[in-house]
């Protein structure tokens, strides 16, 4: 008995009390809202939430043989988090609420990630904790790790391959690379937005800093490579399958989707002499003229039709519709989290008293200033680290424009990094503080004498 | 740099209102609501006052027509707090009686649109600014726990 306590000591001791405490942390938080939200949905309305939610349980049913339909819903979300809502309710049957714990375990992994990747690329304890603490308090994680919502499983993969990504680079090891690869395909499968990431895999190889035990740059790069090319096979993979089910080699058709029903519908809408019908109806007018027989399972013609859309809207508009690329960007980037809305309704009234006060409608930009301050900091300490971690939330940034009115969730990916650059921020303003007390002390001790 | 914020600051506020002032409620929004009356003069002095104090923070009003008046407004005491810039459009417009004899009954119409206003993105520039210059400027071993080791005889307490 002794033993064994000791042993799960020293198991404790390897992990560190800093990673422990996040955890606690993240958990007891997610688990918090969760006991609070549960009473005021009821377990039974955990799937009815968010509309996307009844989607990715439809491709579930289907993808499992438990439904005859939801190919379409398939083909669409992709075949990542179907794959995970089917293995769980193998498991639990379909009792949403233990999928939700599940999550909430992912989630705060997540936090402790984002501190093992902050330790591995800052190399500053402090700003790695507060890091993690940052990660686990934010509103946005904590909402969507009690949502059935694509995005906890695909942050979880996401932080996880960053994390054994960057420790590859940063040691010998061609293990975590090749891991690292593997997970980060498996993460497009649940999560299209991270489709163009193989090439940020190979810049990180050229821009990571060679110190220490690292091989030469030829061998980073070569690492980058092999990770992005392993990525690429894994989400090729359900592109063969799409092509060869729906004639149509795409990972999932949200994104061309998101393009027409966001980006192209928006610029139409402004030029549109309809345009006090209201957005949501124009869009569901334009959506339904390009409805294809979906129950044929052909979803080429659909998707050459809203692609076509697209390239139309912008040849027809293109400054229009670069305007309101950027505009749909600048609203992502600075959203604020509206999840918890939907979740716990019953003090609606007592936090949006609060959040009036501190936003600008449903945006606020102290975030973005605290990481690119943080960027600013980093980049005196070491440029390439800085541009690395930069470059993350730059990709989502760009990634956003094509969609916009869907919260903080389209950014959340970027939280991957910005509660490192964040923690930064904070740390530099503390330092700031100093320096003024710092003066003022100087200043008291020069007057006395 | 204090002077440029400003005047990006002066620029933006007044970018805000001449976009406002430019919106065209009438063909570009429906009405937000509708009072028939037989008092049009009473009804619009009482709506005007309660769009002024109760649903936005009041900048100007002005009138565009014999029976058109506009209140532009914005959603925060001061304008770089303000999410929103409001403007409303109030019209009255007589509508014929049912009998030749009884009075000329009035229909007020009120229009609302809100933009989005600047004063969140000049935010964000002015405190990029100033903390980026903060960065960039303060030497390193005045920032201790962010570049450690660069200075030792810095202590917390200001010795």
């Amino acid at each position: 008995m002794k033993s064994e306590i000791m042993n799960i000591v020293n198991v404790i001791r390897q992990i560190g009390k800093g990673p422990l405490m996040i955890y606690a942390i993240a958990l007891v938080l997610r688990l918090l809202y969760l006991l609070v939200m549960l009473p005021q949905i009821g377990p039974e309305h955990i799937v009815n939430q968010m509309p996307d939610t009844a989607t990715y349980i439809e491709a579930a049913d289907y993808l499992f043989g438990r439904s005859l339909t939801g190919q379409y819903e398939l083909y669409l979300a992709g075949v990542g988090y179907p794959l995970f809502l089917g293995i769980c309710t193998m498991l639990f049957g379909k009792v949403y609420w233990l999928i939700l714990l599940m999550q909430i375990m992912l989630s705060s992994l997540s936090c402790v990630f984002i501190y093992k990747i902050a330790r591995l690329l800052i190399k500053i304890k402090i700003v790695s904790l507060i890091a993690g603490i940052l990660a686990a308090i934010s509103l946005t994680s904590i909402s969507l790790a009690n949502a059935l919502l694509t995005e906890t499983l695909f942050f979880f993969l996401f932080t996880l391959s960053l994390y054994l990504f960057f420790k590859g680079m940063s040691t010998n090891s061609w293990r975590r690379v090749i891991i690292a690869g593997v997970l980060i395909g498996l993460a497009v499968l649940v999560r299209s937005a991270v489709l163009f990431f193989p090439v940020l895999l190979v810049i990180f190889a050229v821009l990571f800093p060679v110190h220490g035990q690292v091989e030469g740059r030829r061998q980073l790069i070569l690492k980058g490579i092999v990770a992005a090319l392993i990525m690429v096979s894994i989400m090729s993979i359900w592109g063969i399958r799409n092509k060869v089910a729906h004639d149509s080699f795409t990972v999932s058709g949200t994104g061309m989707g998101a393009a027409q029903k966001y980006l192209a519908a928006g610029v139409l809408y402004i030029t549109s002499p309809q345009s006090s019908q209201g957005f949501i109806a124009f869009r569901d007018s334009l959506y339904r003229e390009s409805l294809t027989d979906f129950n044929s399972g052909n979803y080429a013609e659909y998707h050459g039709n809203i692609r076509r859309m697209v390239i139309s809207t912008f040849r027809q508009y293109p400054s229009l519709f670069i305007e309101t690329y950027i505009s749909n960007i600048w609203d992502n980037i600075t959203v604020t989290s509206a999840l918890h809305h939907v979740q716990i309704p019953r003090y609606k009234e007592k936090y949006e008293a609060v959040e009036q006060k501190i936003n600008y409608g449903f945006n606020n930009p102290l975030v973005l200033i605290l990481t690119i301050t943080g960027f600013f900091i980093l980049a005196r300490r070491n440029l390439n680290i800085a541009v690395i971690l930069l470059m993350i939330p730059l990709y989502f940034a760009l990634m956003s424009g094509v969609t916009f009115g869907q919260g903080s969730r389209i950014f959340f990916p970027a939280q991957a990094v910005q509660p490192i650059m964040v923690a930064v921020s904070l740390v530099f303003l503390y330092d700031l503080l100093l320096i003024g007390r710092n003066l003022l002390f100087l200043r008291r001790k020069h007057q006395n004498s | 740099m204090c002077v440029a914020i400003a005047a990006l600051g002066m620029y933006f506020r007044s970018r805000d209102l001449d976009n406002t002032a430019r919106i065209d409620n009438l063909t570009q929004s429906e009405p937000a609501m509708r009072y028939n009356t037989l008092d049009p003069g009473t009804q619009i002095t009482e709506l005007t006052d309660i769009m002024r104090e109760n649903y936005m923070h009041f900048i100007k009003e002005y009138r565009s027509g014999k029976n058109v008046w506009h209140i532009i407004g914005q959603s925060g005491t001061y304008w770089i707090t303000s999410g929103f810039m409001i403007k409303v459009t109030i019209t009255a417009g007589r509508t014929k009686p049912p009998g030749e004899s009884e009075k000329p009954i009035w229909q007020v119409l009120v229009y609302v649109m809100e933009i989005k206003s600047s004063a969140m993105l000049f935010v964000t520039i002015a405190l990029i600014c100033i903390l980026g210059f903060g960065c960039l400027l303060i030497n390193k071993e005045r920032l201790p726990h962010l570049f450690p080791g660069q200075r030792e005889d810095i202590t917390h307490k200001g010795e």
